[in-house]
Parts: C-alpha cells; structure tokens; sequence
C-alpha cells in the first residue's frame, strides 16, 4: 500500500501540518503510548505476572518507544526543513575549515555585489524610491510634444497650465520653470537654481514648509508683493538658520523679494534631481507688461498634476489629450500636433534626462564587468574547492549519502557564502554612494541610504551569483565516480583547469577594457591641460561678481567698472586686466542669431556671444588675426563695433575678408555693427563655434573681471577682490580662482568619471589578480608531483618557477587579445560622448598592457613559490 | 533493513488495520494490537509500536481518521475508525492481495519437472 502521486500531496498537506503542530503531537503520541503499555501490562498482571514484570514485559512487546517517535516525526514533518538547520550547522564548520577559501570568496563577492549595489541604490534613489511628498503615487508629470519639436518632449507655457488646470482627471496643477539668479541677501551673495512656480505648487506636491508659509494662488497676482520660500540649505547660508529670516529681503538680480517661508530640509521640487534653492511666483518672472506677455506664450514650464481621487494616468492623458486638441485648434500653427500625457512621478521629468545616460551606461557597465569579474573569481575558487573535497564527498557517497544530500550541503554553503557576501556588499552600499558622489563632486542633494529595494535587489544578485558560480562546479563535483575518485584524486582534473584558464583569462579580458578606458580618460585630461585653447589661460585669474542686487543706474554701474579696471591695473602684480560678461570657455555663456546684411539667401547661424572691455583680448593673449581688437572708442558705441572669430568668418564670408562687413544680432531688421577684426578661435575640443564679441555693456548680467598676473595667483586673486570690496564692500562676488579652474569646471564630469573607471578598473584588476592567484596555487598542487619529478631529476628553481610564470603569460597574452577589440569598441563609443576622449592607442594599451602584465606576474609568481617548497620525496610518494 | 522489505511488511500491516477497523469499527491503538493478535494467532510476532507509525500513515491518506474518545475504562483514548476513500481503498488492496496471493500460491504449487 504504497503512497504515490496525489497520495503524496497528501502527505506533505498533512507534514504540513506536523510541522507547526509538532510540540502538541509529541505529547499527545507520549500520552498514547503510555496508555497502551499501561494497558499491556495490566493484562500482564491478569495473567499472573508481578507488576514490575508486566511492566518490563510490555516494553518488551510494544518495542523501542524512541525509535518510534522518530519514526512519527519523520513521517509526520518535513524531514528538509528538520535537517536543514543540520545542513547550516555542517555548511558552518565547513566554511571554517577552508577559512581562506572563504574568505576570499566573501570578499570578492561582497566587493562586486556591493558596487552593483551601490549603483543599484544610486538609481533607486533617483529614479525608483517615491518622492518624499505627500502621496507621491497620485502625482503625475504633464509631459507634452509638438510636431515641430518632432516629437521630443516639450515644455508648456503658462496660458497652457491654466487651461490644463480645469481638467477634471487631475484635482490639481501646477508647474514650474528654473532660473538661474544671483541672490543677496544680508551682505552675502550666491548664485542659484530656483523656481518660478505656478498656482499652489507646494500644496500640490504636499509639501509643508518648515518656517512661515508657502507661496501659492494669491502670489500669482502681478500687483502682490513679490515673495520667495527659500531652501533649508539656503535658509542656513544666507540666514545662518534664523528665524527673523521670515520677512526679511532678498534681492534676486534686480528686483527685491521677501522671505515668506522656508522649505523643508532636503525638499528640492518636484524635481529630485535639480539641486533648488528658492521658489519665486512665475507670475514675478515678468517686471513688465510686455515680459509679461512674452511669459505667458513663452514654453518654459514644466506641468506637475495631481491625479483626482480614482483615475489613472491613462485616464489622465485621454482626458490631457482632449484638451491638447482644443489648445491646438485655438492656437497658431506652432503648436500643431501639441499633445499631452500624464507620466508618474519619478526622478527628473521626461524631457530632461538627456546628459545622464552615457555617463550612466557607462557606470553601470563598468560596475557589471566588475561582477562578472567576481563572479568568475568564485566559480574558479568553487572549482579549486571542489577538486580538494571530491575525495570527501566521493567517500561520503561511498557511504550511501544521497546525491541531493550531497548537493544540499553544497547548496548551504553557498548561501552562507551568499549571505555573508551580501553583508559585506550592504555595507559597502551604505558608504560607496557617498564616496562616489564625492569622487564625482556632484551637486545632486540626493539620499542615497539603502532602503529595502536595495537590500532585496543585494540579496537576490548575491543568491543569483552564487549559485550560477558555485552550484554548477559543485554539481560536477557530485558527478565523480566515487571509485574513479577514491582511487585517483584525478577525476575531470584537465577538464576543469581549462574551464578555470577560460574563466581567468574572460577576467583578464575585462580589466583590460576597464583600465584602457581609464587611461584613456586621463590622458584626455592631460591633453586638456595641455591643449592649446586659442588664448593663454596660465597666469590669468577671473573674478565673478554682481553688481546688480546694489541698484546701480547705468551710469554708476559704467563709473564703477571704469574706476576697478584703473585701480586694478595699477596692482603691481597685475600685467593687464579687462572686463567681460563670460568668462570665456567658463561655461555660461549666451547664444545669439547672426544675420548679415547683404544676401539673398538666409545666413543665419548660431553664434555664442560675449560683451568684453578694451584690452580684452591683450588680457588673455587671444591673438588678432585681422584687423583690430576693441579700442575705448568702441566703448561709446558709435559706430558699433564687433569682433568676431576665425570660425563665424569663414562661415559667414568664405572667400571675403570680413573686416567691414556687417551683421546684425536682432534680425534682417537691423541694427548692423560693423566687422572690426577677427580673433583666434577660443575652443577646448579643437572645433570651435561662432563667436561674436560685442563691446560690453555692465547692467546686463553679472560680470567677470580678467587680469593676467605675475608670481602667486591666490596672492594677485586676493588683491582683485581687495580691490573690487574697496570700490563698493556690498559687492557679491560669486566665485574667485585662476582662470584654470574656472574652464577646468567644464571638464569636471570627464574628470569625474575617469576617477570612477580608476577605481573600478583596480578593482577589477585586484579580483582578476586574486583569480589568478587561485589558478597558480591550485595548478602548483595539481602538478606537485611532476615537479616533484622535475627537481628529483634536477631542475633548478628557476626553471621550475619559469614553468608557471610562462603558463600566467599565456594567459595574459590570451586575456589582451581578446579584450583589444572590447576596449577599442568602448573607447570609441566614449570617444562619442565625451569631451577629449580619443580611441585607444598605442601609448594607452600598451602601457596598460604592462600594469597587466606585471600583476598577473606577482600573482603567478607568490604561489609558484611554493612548488619550490616540495620535497622530490614526499611529492613522488603522494597518491596524486 | 531493506526499504522494500520493509515497505512490503508496512503494506501489510497497513492493510490489516485497515481491514480490522472496517470489521469491527471504531477502536484505539490498543484494541487494534489485540484483534491483530488473536487473528494471526500470535504468528505475526511484532513490536506492537508500529501500529501507531501505520495508523499514522493511514491518516495522512484520509482512509482513517482519529478522534479522542472515552475507553471502555473510562481513560481518554485516541479512537480510529475507517473512511470512504479508507473503504474504497481496502477493496482495492484486498482485490490486488488476493490476486497476487493466488498467483504465489500456484507458483508455489509448481512442482519441478525433471525431479523424480
């Protein structure tokens, strides 16, 4: 009467429930049992035995009460689940026999995982952790397109969100638009990111403010005082945490603002990304009616929307969409094909994640090479593991263990090794986010601290790497004939150290691509120091201030720029100084239409623009070509005068000279300037775009102050700012330093991200150097016997170390074939997307090549030592 | 022990506990023993505990089920009795027990041929 199929089932439903019932069953068998032998005895005694004999007797008959409460547990349980903790227990004591192996295996695991992580958390917090706003799941982006934007995604204007307002799928809507703005307040000046919002933009996103109140519905009036809620961060810098803030003034450009309200420590918009600082009603953008106007058909503004209570984002973009028609219908043809789509909240809205995803591909490749690379590292340990066990376990199947019961153990192993790699890979996850936002200076304000998602994501990738790693060697391990095993040690010995030369070389490959991509970056960042810009930045420092918060009239503004330049040229250490309102390559800047005057066909051409002083270009050494440079007559305007580079004039007049032509900035219309000289083009990637320099005009916008100095920078930069804090102490000056650093900023993410491919490539190289070391150290074992016979018949330690070190070169060479065209794929597609990047070359791979090289070497080198260390005898007389 | 001897001898048993509580009805593991040993006539000679171990398994295929009751002597006792499905299944057996049983005794008839 053999249980089978169904039957079964039945079975474990009823183990089941053993299992929790397992306590109450025990005492009830006991209580059963005892009855029955009571019983038994009791007959006994009927038929004329004494008591004790009875007793003895009934025991006699009902058999071993002990074997048969096993027996009831075992069938009454789950025997797995009972001998699991078994497993765990041996699996333990295993794992502390081979400390080394596991340690190395725990570190090379928590080391991969945990920068898989780390990046993992890195995206979690940016793109997949909800938003610390109040029920953050309703909220939705209000993502639009046009036709002429074809189909990218676009931005919405103001007159756009109030007619969105009245949807009824969303119960509210709001939008806002980022500004840049120079704010001062109680004699300290900073540069910004802020936010005009729209409507009631803190009440929408949930968000209370931490002091005063929120800006919403009655600031949108343009005749209200203009208020500002300022950031946590800002609240502190400027106001250094003080609650008089509320009320105070904060001059942002050239309007006046008053404080109403502090936002929350960490709160920064809808936008989790952008780095916010102060929020502003949109309807204060416009100081007149005509700005007004332009604000209101200006696409600037980015929709946020609540969802009403039941409706999806599906439902949310038909009833979008519907009204995207209507706005399309009423409209110019500019917004033909205007649509709208309701998109769920999550890190930056979807129009606006363009930068990030070379930089982040890259990272995320580079952090999956670095797994693979461990993951390798612990398949090749499994396997050099299993080779020593196989004569255990061969004896144990021997025994009559069971293949499960075999793999079982195996399995219990690895997921202790899971387990405790997992910890070492969380804790690397709790502080490798911030090292890494660190190493790539980023201004992102984001929490990276592993949440849940990250500690599930860790557990399931350890699990996943462990067992792929560690249960497929040791399933072949298992598959060893025991007698073959027994007798021989051999087993599938040839086998498995081709499969571990695969994995080692699949190792060196992979750090090969890595470490080529990191010196190539940095050799795009020698080269930038070094590349010739068109104008001389050694020896030039750059001082950024504002005078616009102070109220100057134009007038006062020009007196003020003319007294700095005379009191700063008379500096001793300075050499020249001039003006200008961007620094040049220092990453603002503004673009302007170029037209010329004469022609039939359309010339118009972008053209990045700069309003400089005299003696400008003698400042930064920025040679004139033709022409002339600006003189003080061109201060005054009459006739207007521009300067322009290489790459506008042969653009605009290819086989003219373009002194004495003119363009205009404004359109066909006018007004022209005149053409005055042409000056090398100011590039740091070698193809520059139009220029057009225009005599400077100081209200507009903040202003730099260039001087070329002698001797120490800092003391020079010092006596400037000493200089300009004479002139007028309220002055804000917004940033300081050589003009190095200041275009240096602009390579900051290449900079950045060679940093990180440094580390990670060291890492990799440091987990494929472990690997190696592995392969030496188990082939030294595996062929002790052959040097064991080699020495006996006289090889000298150098042949015998030569042996091995050959064999590692092998495999470098092996690795470097097969990595050369990964990295030259790689580097080409960063050649793509970053600056100063160029294909690999001969100098970067080699050198490369050498750093490999020399570490594989090491690695080789140490364990075949060791081979030294046999003794011909013992070696000869070993059963291998 | 050989697990298919043993798994023959479990079958055994198995069956004539099943057989018992479908000719004498409700009975506690005591009761069970005694009836086991009046009708095998103390040939089947065994350690009585493992009736438990096979009420056990005949409970966890449903073909019994136990309830705690009141013995003749007024103790508290787990007392079995047969199910549908325990019904259903002793038939089964009992038709497979008879059939392979004829088939071993007429093998065991079998004289051989080439003795005198």
């Amino acid at each position: 009467m053999n249980a089978r199929g169904p039957s079964r089932l039945r079975a474990f439903a009823a183990r089941l429930r053993g299992l929790v019932l397992g306590a109450r069953h025990d005492k009830q068998f006991d209580d059963e049992v005892e009855e029955h032998l009571r019983l038994l005895a009791d007959r006994f005694v009927a038929q004329g035995m004494s008591r004790e004999e009875a007793t003895r007797a009934a025991r006699r008959q009902f058999g071993n009460t002990t074997t048969l409460q096993e027996d009831r547990r075992a069938l009454q349980t789950l025997p797995s689940i009972e001998s699991l903790w078994q497993d765990v227990r041996y699996a333990t004591q295993a794992l502390v026999r081979q400390r080394g192996f596991a340690v190395t295996a725990v570190l090379t695991l928590g080391l991969g995982i945990g920068l898989n992580a780390s990046m993992f958390s890195i995206i979690n917090a940016m793109l997949l952790r909800p938003l610390p706003l109040d029920r953050s799941d309703e909220l939705v982006w209000i993502a639009s397109t046009r036709m002429s934007s074809g189909g990218a995604l676009d931005k919405l204007s103001y007159t756009d969100v109030i007619r969105i307002s009245d949807v009824s799928a969303l119960s509210h809507v709001t939008a806002y638009g980022d500004l840049t703005v120079t704010a001062v307040a109680r004699q300290e000046a900073v540069r910004i990111n802020g936010q005009a919002v729209v409507g009631d933009f803190f009440a929408v996103l949930g968000a209370n403010v931490y002091r005063g109140r929120a800006i919403g519905q009655t600031d949108d009036d343009p005749a209200a005082h203009p208020a500002a809620v300022i950031s946590f961060r800002l609240w502190e810098r400027l106001f250094s945490g003080d609650d008089a803030a509320i009320g105070e003034p904060l001059r942002m450009n050239d309007q006046t603002f008053t404080v109403v309200g502090v936002a929350p420590r960490g709160f920064v918009g809808a936008d989790v990304l952008k780095k916010v600082d102060v929020w502003v009603p949109a309807a204060t953008a416009a100081q007149s009616d005509d700005d007004r106007r332009k604000m209101q058909e200006r696409l600037w503004l980015i929709g946020v929307g609540r969802l009403a209570p039941g409706v999806n984002p599906d439902q949310a973009t038909a009833a979008l969409q519907a009204r995207a028609t209507a706005i399309a219908h009423d409209s110019p043809r500019s917004r033909e094909g205007f649509t709208l789509q309701a998109v769920p909240l999550h890190g930056s809205p979807p129009g606006e994640r363009k930068g990030a995803p070379a930089a982040s591909a890259m990272l995320l490749g580079v952090t999956i090479a670095v797994l693979l690379i461990a993951c390798a590292n612990v398949a090749n340990l499994s396997l050099v593991r299993g080779v020593a066990r196989a004569p255990d376990i061969a004896l144990r199947l021997a025994l009559g263990a069971s293949r499960t019961r075999i793999l079982r153990h195996e399995l219990a192993e690895s997921v202790l090794l899971a387990m405790a790699g997992a910890g070492v890979a969380l804790l690397l996850a709790h502080i490798v986010p911030a090292l890494l936002r660190r190493l790539v200076a980023s201004p992102i304000d984001v929490d990276f601290t592993p949440d849940l998602r990250v500690v599930g994501f860790t557990l399931a990738v350890s699990l996943l790497t462990v067992l792929v790693c560690g249960l497929i060697p040791a399933l072949r391990t298992s598959s060893v004939a025991p007698a073959r095993a027994i007798n021989t040690q051999k087993g599938p010995a040839g086998q498995r150290r081709r499969l571990q030369r695969v994995f080692v070389t699949g190792q060196l490959a992979l750090s090969f691509v890595l470490l080529v991509a990191a010196a190539v970056f940095l050799k795009s960042l020698v080269l930038a120091r070094h590349v010739d810009v068109g104008f001389k930045p050694d020896g030039r420092v750059a001082v950024e201030f504002d005078l616009r918060a102070l109220g100057y009239s134009g007038e006062r503004s020009e007196a003020f720029v003319r007294t700095l330049l005379d009191r700063v040229r008379r500096v001793p250490a300075v050499r020249e100084a001039s003006l200008a309102h961007f620094i040049p390559l220092g990453g603002r800047t503004t673009i302007g239409t170029v037209t010329t005057r004469a022609s039939s066909v359309s010339t118009d051409t972008g053209a990045v623009l700069n309003f400089v002083w005299p003696r400008f270009f003698e400042t930064l050494d920025m040679a004139v070509l033709r022409g002339r440079a600006f003189a003080e007559a061109d201060q005054i305007g009459s006739p207007a005068a521009a300067v322009v580079n290489q790459a506008l004039a042969t653009q605009l007049w290819p086989h003219r000279d373009a002194i004495g032509e003119e363009l205009s900035l404004d359109g066909p219309g006018g007004p022209f300037v005149q053409v005055v000289g042409v000056v090398r083009n100011a590039s740091l990637t070698g193809n520059a775009r139009p220029a057009v320099y225009l005599p400077g005009r100081p209200t507009d916008t903040s202003l730099a102050l260039l001087a070329w100095v002698d001797g120490d920078s800092a003391q020079s930069l010092r006596a400037v700012e000493r200089e300009v804090r004479s002139l007028d102490a309220r002055v804000a000056i917004l940033r300081s330093d050589t003009l190095r650093h200041h275009i240096g900023e602009r390579l900051e993410a290449e900079r950045a991200l060679s940093r990180v491919l440094g580390v990670f490539g060291a890492a990799a190289l440091g987990l494929a150097a472990i690997g190696l070391y592995g392969l030496v150290a188990y082939t030294v074992v595996a062929r002790r016997r052959e040097v064991g016979v080699r020495v006996a018949l006289g090889a000298r330690a150098g042949d015998v170390l030569r042996l091995f070190v050959v064999d590692a070169g092998r495999l470098v060479v092996a690795g470097i074939v097969v990595g050369l065209p990964l990295a030259i794929g790689v580097t080409m597609v960063l050649e793509g997307s970053f600056f100063g990047v160029q294909i690999a070359d001969p100098v970067a791979i080699g050198t490369v090549a050498l750093v490999l090289a020399g570490v594989v070497v090491t690695a080789a080198y140490l364990p075949a030592r060791r081979a030294l260390r046999v003794d011909p005898a013992v070696a000869l007389r070993s059963p291998d | 022990v050989d697990a298919k001897k043993s798994e023959l001898l479990q079958g055994t048993l198995d069956l004539m506990i099943l057989q018992t509580l479908h000719a004498l009805g409700p009975l506690h593991g005591f009761g069970i023993a005694r009836r086991l040993e009046q009708v095998s006539r103390d040939v089947l000679r065994l350690n009585e505990g493992t009736v438990y171990t096979s009420l056990l398994r005949l409970q966890q295929q449903d073909w019994i089920t136990a309830e705690w009751g009141t013995s003749e002597n007024n103790r508290r006792a787990k007392f079995y009795a047969i199910t549908a499905r325990g019904r259903k299944q002793l038939e089964t057996e009992t038709e497979n027990w008879e059939r392979i049983s004829s088939v071993i005794r007429r093998v065991l008839r079998l004289q051989p041929e080439s003795e005198p």
